[in-house]
């Protein structure tokens, strides 16, 4: 797919690198933020996957004296009612982990789809695309959230599907301001010249030059979402049935006085996460995007 | 200027499809809710009868164009619904509590853009300095840290360890003062709040002023108050910050949206009487006229502060509505 692209590209405009960067992991790897995002995020992925494996105890187990502080066995403490508190901040991964892929899946596939239509469709359809990105974008997302929380019910899926359907606009801009300069581009014009349809050359010319700017700016939606996602849970509007650090830090609002350790790990582990997703996107973007 | 007008009649055009987005959302999430929307009305508390009565004055019996219009028209006179909790009409439940909110989102608002201001020619005057390079770390640790954590924290340390602030509400409930002393203790507990609220978006404006300062540093009109002996104070504060202030004032819509949202969670931590309060026990009881009723006056807020910091760059900056339409 890309082959095609460089090649083209590389013929006529040989300046302009296209295609995919081949030692874009490499580069990623020399930039220091790019080394602790990358890194942040793969603790945060195993500790999601693998909770069930290394947690010490189940994350509703009842095991621990309540309001016990850290000790050797509970490193992290225990709650009101004899959780512990490491334990379930573990678990509490997988919720964060599922909304970020449920929310990352949809942005990247509406946004593109949006963002490439609008930039090489015609003028009318560009402005009705671009209004529905506007008022998508204007709608407060925490607020709506809130609002299908409390009327539906609260469900961690349903929270996931709604941000991943409320945060694309921002996503859809770049690509369509993308695809209006890409467009306009020799090796377009040359794969239009030679009879390639308008869907090939969005798909096949147009998507992978896109691409590597959308992970770019997706780190930032995502990481934007998941702390709409933790203020939700903060607020006591999370799903019951599953763990999660912003649940846990709302549970933790009872007991400010009397335990230390329950406000502030959740929250580190929210802090932590969304600053490595914030520093790998802007390495990637550092990389992908040449500044001027 | 007549692509001034046009630009204008353009936002103006936007902002009706908006509204109308909003209030068509809310509409279907009763309709969408799940069981009868009498009950989504009126709460699950209620007999047969009540609910009969709630169906006739919603006219939930009627098509479902027809109670869009009528719920319209009631939104348009200003009925948001009756709160069936305290029996009480949404709109002055909501008003009653808007002040305390003001108070607070519209001292971070001010308090963030100057504080952000200040940081940022500090940032830019002292660019690739240890200033700058410390004042970019907190604002990209800022960015990523939950407003609740950040308020925990605060509490931990400022309120409960060393008694510094007050850990609940915006008066002292032990005594009623009246005149400064009041005001005093209302400011001091608004102080933590504030600074909590204020954080995040400080460090945005910052962000954000700052590589306009930077760019704007290198212009010739800079160079030029430089060359003419101006103190630096002066070129930094009286020429170098006008331009750059304008995409600050084009973000205040967004920047509402994402105040509001952290005025409700700290308002929750720091049990502030305002609309934020209203809006978590109102959830929590599944009193959905005055959730919808918060969520519709939020929204509207919102779009209402995007069309007016819209027309106002417009009037701040000329070139806004030419540039625009060429495209």
């Amino acid at each position: 797919m890309t082959g095609t692209v460089s090649k083209v590209g590389s013929v006529i405009e040989p300046s302009i690198p296209l295609g995919r960067e081949p030692r874009a992991m490499m580069r990623l790897l020399k930039k220091p933020t790019g080394v602790v995002g990358l890194l942040g995020c793969a603790v945060a992925l195993g500790v999601g996957i693998g909770a069930p494996y290394v947690s010490p105890y189940k994350a509703f187990a009842i095991v621990a004296p309540p309001l016990s502080p850290p000790n050797s066995t509970f490193r992290m403490g225990s709650d009101a009612l004899g959780h512990d508190l490491f334990s379930q901040v573990l678990h509490g991964a997988r919720s964060s982990l599922m909304v970020l892929g449920i929310v990352a899946t949809l942005v990247l596939l509406i946004g593109t789809t949006v963002g490439l239509l609008a930039g090489s469709a015609r003028r009318w359809i560009d402005d009705l695309l671009m209004r529905v990105t506007e008022i998508v974008q204007i709608v407060p997302r925490f607020f709506l959230a809130l609002v299908v929380s409390s009327i539906f019910g609260a469900g961690l899926t349903r929270l996931a599907l709604l941000l991943g359907f409320t945060s694309w606009p921002t996503l859809a801009r770049i690509v369509r301001a993308e695809t209006q300069s890409l467009i306009e581009r020799d090796f377009v014009l040359a794969a239009r010249a030679s009879g390639a349809t308008r869907l090939r050359v969005l798909r096949r010319e147009i998507l992978p030059n896109v691409v590597p700017t959308t992970f770019a700016y997706l780190g930032l939606v995502v990481a934007q979402a998941l702390l709409i996602e933790a203020g939700i849970g903060f607020l006591g509007l999370g799903d019951p049935n599953t763990v999660s650090w912003g649940q846990l830090a709302g549970d933790a609002q009872r007991y400010l006085r009397v335990a230390w350790w329950l406000p502030v790990f959740p929250g580190a582990c929210i802090a932590l996460t969304v600053l490595s997703l914030n520093l790998l996107a802007d390495a990637v973007a550092d990389i992908v995007i040449r500044r001027t | 200027m007549r692509g001034g007008f046009r630009y204008a009649a353009r936002r103006l055009g936007f902002a009706i499809p908006t509204t109308a987005a909003v209030v068509t959302i809310s509409f279907a999430l009763i309709h969408l809710a799940p069981g009868d929307p009498a009950v989504a009305l009126a709460g699950d508390g209620g007999d047969a009868e009540y609910y009969a009565v709630t169906r006739a004055r919603f006219g939930l019996d009627r098509p479902l164009l027809a109670q869009y219009v009528s719920y319209v028209g009631r939104l348009l006179r200003g009925d948001l619904g009756t709160s069936y909790l305290q029996g009480r009409p949404v709109r002055s439940l909501i008003a009653e509590r808007i002040p305390a909110t003001l108070l607070l989102t519209g001292s971070a608002l001010v308090i963030s853009t100057i504080v952000g201001a200040l940081v940022a020619v500090y940032a830019a005057s002292r660019r690739g300095r240890l200033g700058d390079v410390t004042v970019n770390t907190i604002s990209v640790l800022l960015f990523a840290t939950p407003a609740f954590w950040i308020g925990q924290i605060a509490i931990l340390w400022f309120a409960l360890r060393f008694g510094l602030f007050p850990v609940q509400g915006m008066t002292d409930a032990r005594e009623v003062r009246t005149g400064l002393a009041a005001f005093l203790d209302v400011a001091h507990h608004l102080v933590l709040p504030v600074t909590i609220l204020a954080a995040q978006e400080v460090a945005s404006v910052a962000r954000l002023l700052r590589s306009g300062l930077i760019d704007e540093l290198e212009s010739a009109h800079i160079i030029m108050a430089r060359s003419k002996g101006l103190r630096e104070r002066q070129v930094l504060f009286r020429h170098a910050l006008k331009r750059p202030m304008l995409p600050v004032f084009a973000v205040i819509g967004g920047r509402l949206g994402q105040l509001l949202s952290g005025t409700v969670i700290v308002e929750i931590l720091f049990g502030w009487p305002g609309v934020g309060r209203l809006l978590l026990s109102a959830m929590q009881n599944r009193d959905i006229p005055i959730v919808l009723g918060v969520f519709l006056m939020i929204s509207l807020t919102v779009v209402a502060a995007n069309l007016l910091i819209d027309l106002l760059s417009m009037w701040l900056d000329p070139r806004i509505g030419q540039t625009r339409l060429k495209r």
